[in-house]
């Protein structure tokens, strides 16, 4: 089966989920959407505003939010699993506030690690550049400046595009 | 370069010391004999091993002269006592010069010389005494020597010598140090070997050596050397205006029965001119119908040229050959062929000049080749004369042996060569000799080699080919002496111990001289000897050609030749591009060149699979440098970008986070909802 056809069936499956299954189980158990809909309101915004492929951001204030969210379900399951208690527990403000603080800690996590993986890069990137250079070193103490001479045109065009699509 | 004489003549020997030769005999050289100097050949002292009372010197020679070595062997060979005989020969360090000399080893007489030079005058020798101690022995002496093909070529009355302190006995000099009539004399040689310049007037016949010793006894008998005083040009002009027996005897008083021999030996015309055994019979009594003096046949009226009157063609040749750029004119607007054919009832004679004029293929020439061919066709006797370069058949090839350093004298030789002039030579001989049509097969062997530009061709070869005995006149062979190919590695060892270091192994004559000696057996290294791309390639020819040699002819350990050779062996080292196996074949160098073996040089310095696992192994770290080149650019980037990077990647790792915090968190909540 070639890459193309994997993909329609992919596409296909998501569309019957997306169609014909989210759907069926929101119907099932419409107390419980409702509230995941009112308490992780922030994810399905993040979800809309991010254009990261995978969309990584959204997912991490979607993973916090779910985790604010999940005790109110259950509350919900084990109490009366019906439409107004899903609304008497969206419209308390503490829930709430659990609930879009968990949220708001995925937003932070996101925040946080910027800087952090600058430094880790910067330090990666000193290790990778000692690496090379101690490479290079070691060809030229062994095979002359020649080697070096001739490498500097060896790099292919294609070489370097793939180099910069990859980055 | 000629020998440094002056330090024999009245000083001290330069060094004193002796020297060994070939492990027979000790030369003395703080025994000079400046009495038996042989001019450009000095007289030492020289003894025996086994027999130290017998009386020999050593002639120190000229490096830059061929010997006559090939004719050693037969000229020890002959028995007579009228000729220093050659013993043995070898090379010599000459410490007044510090370098290599021939030196020949021959009889030392107990007399001194007969004429301590041809400018000196001496008493008048009595008939008797000439007839007896020159004209018997030496007609015996050219016996012998025609019947081993051999001659003399320098019989003078300065390379005579009296055998016995009593002076009663002659005998010649040496005649092997130089080449043949090298140092003689126009007036002692015939008309058209006095034409030719020194160095080309060849082996000759016994007839040239016959006319040498007329005008020996003339000039015993009178005293003084005939025509002294006048130029070689005046003298040859005065022979082919009168005549030799009539120029050189003419005004002398000379008795009757030499005046017989006389003629019989000045004979300007070969066929006429007297033989050894007119000469042998006159000596035993028999007496002949004297022969007339030959007398240039001479036209009805003189041909002017250049403000000269000429009555013969040999004349007319030689002014030509005097007047080169002159000559065109009176040839080419058809004086010439008027003069002829008026002066001269000679049809063949006039065919002859005009074959000359004109080329059979109808290419254009140009003035140089047609002088040249008229001169041989109005004097078929003479010299092939071609501006300046004037040499007999026989010693065409001697003078390029002597000349090859000169570039016009090449220039000129080359041409001789491409127009076939000694074939056109050949052409207007009527009876020529077995050795001249050899030497015209030569000839033409040797023009398919002047315009090869390779190593191991051209004139060098020529050069090398028509002379056995031309040393190496290589530059790097400066201060060495070598004539054969065992001598040419001891000569570069000699140069790598005296300097420590070689610059060149096989120059363009070096591979002239080993490719005229061992053609077949180095055509390969020739053509790499050629390769200029790649240093490496040639030298490792030089060095395959030098252990050739070493493993064919010298078959000894050459330890300091080969030390220098490893160094200039470099390039050849360089071309691996590992510093590892450059290192490990440094140290194999070092360990082969003890053994002296230069083949085996050559083994370590050029392995095929060392070469081919070094040329693999650079192309993999050629790739991986690259590869490293590439991460390079790759981390630039990244570097440059450094921020987007952290954004994309705290995204990631804030969304691994979250996931692992959101997978703790979610079963703590359900165990606590559980249990609690």
């Amino acid at each position: 089966m070639s890459d193309e056809q994997g993909s329609q069936s992919v596409t296909k499956g998501r569309v019957i989920i997306f169609c014909v299954v989210v759907p069926l189980v929101c119907i099932a158990f419409f107390p419980t959407f409702l509230l995941l809909l009112i308490g992780m309101a922030p994810s399905i915004v993040a979800v809309i505003i991010d254009n990261r492929p995978g969309k990584v951001t959204a997912r991490a204030i979607a993973y916090l939010n779910f985790t604010g969210a999940l005790p109110f379900a259950l509350q919900l399951w084990t109490g009366p699993n019906s439409i107004s208690g899903a609304i008497e527990l969206a419209s308390d403000p503490t829930s709430l506030m659990i609930m879009y603080s968990a949220a708001a800690a995925g937003w932070a996590l996101n925040f946080i690690m910027s800087p952090i993986m600058t430094a880790y890069l910067s330090v990666q990137h000193e290790a990778r550049a000692r690496s090379i250079s101690k490479r290079q070193e070691a060809l030229i103490k062994e095979w002359g400046g020649e080697v070096k001479g001739q490498a500097a045109g060896q790099p292919s065009s294609q070489d370097q595009q793939e180099a910069s699509h990859n980055a | 370069m000629a020998l440094n004489v002056a330090v024999n003549n009245d000083e001290v020997s330069p060094a004193g010391g002796t020297v060994p030769l070939n492990e027979r005999f000790t030369i003395d050289l703080g025994g000079p004999l400046p009495a038996f100097d042989i001019a450009p050949s000095v007289a030492y002292n020289a003894t025996l091993n086994s027999n130290r009372s017998r009386p020999l010197m050593a002639l120190i020679c000229d490096p830059q002269l061929p010997l006559r070595v090939d004719k050693l062997t037969r000229l020890s060979g002959i028995k007579t006592r009228m000729f220093l005989k050659p013993y043995d020969w070898g090379v010599i360090h000459w410490q007044a010069e510090n370098r290599h000399c021939p030196a020949v080893i021959v009889d030392r007489p107990a007399g001194g010389r007969v004429m301590p030079s041809l400018a000196a005058r001496i008493p008048p020798m009595n008939e008797n005494e000439v007839t007896r101690m020159l004209i018997q022995p030496a007609a015996e002496l050219l016996e012998q020597l025609a019947n081993n093909n051999l001659t003399h070529r320098a019989i003078r009355p300065d390379n005579l010598f009296y055998l016995d302190a009593e002076q009663s006995q002659l005998v010649l000099g040496d005649c092997i140090s130089v080449p043949p009539a090298v140092a003689q004399p126009v007036v002692f040689e015939t008309i058209e070997s006095g034409m030719s310049l020194p160095a080309g007037r060849g082996d000759g016949s016994s007839l040239d050596d016959l006319y040498s010793l007329g005008v020996t006894i003339l000039t015993l008998l009178i005293g003084h050397m005939p025509l002294a005083g006048m130029s070689d040009e005046e003298v040859v002009a005065e022979k082919l205006r009168h005549g030799s027996y009539n120029c050189l005897v003419g005004r002398e008083r000379v008795s009757l029965t030499m005046m017989e021999v006389l003629r019989g030996l000045l004979n300007d015309d070969e066929k006429e001119r007297w033989t050894i055994n007119d000469i042998l019979y006159w000596t035993n009594g028999r007496r002949q119908n004297p022969k007339t003096a030959a007398i240039p046949r001479k036209a009805n009226r003189p041909f002017v040229f250049n403000g000269n009157e000429y009555q013969t063609t040999r004349e007319l040749a030689n002014a030509f050959a005097n007047n080169w750029d002159a000559a065109a004119g009176p040839i080419k607007d058809g004086s010439l062929n008027v003069w002829l054919r008026r002066g001269f009832n000679d049809e063949e004679l006039i065919e002859s000049v005009h074959n000359a004029m004109t080329d059979p293929v109808s290419i254009e020439r140009s003035d140089d080749w047609m002088i040249s061919r008229v001169c041989i066709a109005l004097d078929p006797q003479g010299p092939i004369r071609y501006r300046q370069l004037r040499a007999s058949i026989e010693g065409l090839g001697a003078l390029i042996g002597a000349y090859i350093d000169d570039e016009d004298m090449r220039d000129v030789f080359a041409k001789v060569l491409r127009e076939q002039l000694p074939a056109f030579w050949h052409r207007n001989q009527r009876r020529p000799t077995k050795t001249q049509e050899e030497l015209i097969e030569d000839y033409e062997r040797a023009r398919s080699n002047v315009d090869r530009i390779g190593l191991g061709s051209g004139l060098e070869r020529v050069a090398y080919d028509l002379n056995p005995n031309l040393p190496c006149k290589s530059p790097i062979f400066n201060d060495g002496y070598v004539v054969d190919v065992s001598g040419y590695l001891p000569a570069l060892e000699f140069i790598a111990v005296s300097s420590g270091e070689l610059k060149s192994l096989v120059d363009r004559n070096g591979a002239a001289f080993l490719a005229s000696k061992m053609t077949h057996e180095i055509t390969a290294e020739l053509r790499d000897l050629d390769n200029k791309v790649d240093p490496h390639v040639e030298l490792i020819a030089c060095v395959r050609i030098l252990s050739r040699i070493q493993d064919g002819v010298a078959k000894k350990e050459f330890v300091q030749l080969c030390h220098a050779i490893a160094s200039l062996l470099e390039p050849s080292i360089e071309r691996f591009h590992s510093r590892t196996v450059r290192e490990r074949v440094r140290e194999r160098l070092k360990r082969v060149t003890r053994g002296g073996q230069l083949s085996r040089l050559v083994d370590v310095v050029n392995d095929s699979r060392d070469a081919i696992a070094d040329s693999k192994a650079y192309q993999q770290a050629v790739a991986v440098y690259a590869r490293t080149v590439m991460e390079n650019q790759r981390l630039d980037y990244e570097k440059t970008h450094r921020d987007y990077f952290a954004r994309e990647m705290g995204a990631r790792m804030s969304s691994i986070v979250s996931g692992i915090i959101t997978c703790i968190m979610s079963v703590l909540i359900l165990i606590g909802m559980m249990f609690f």
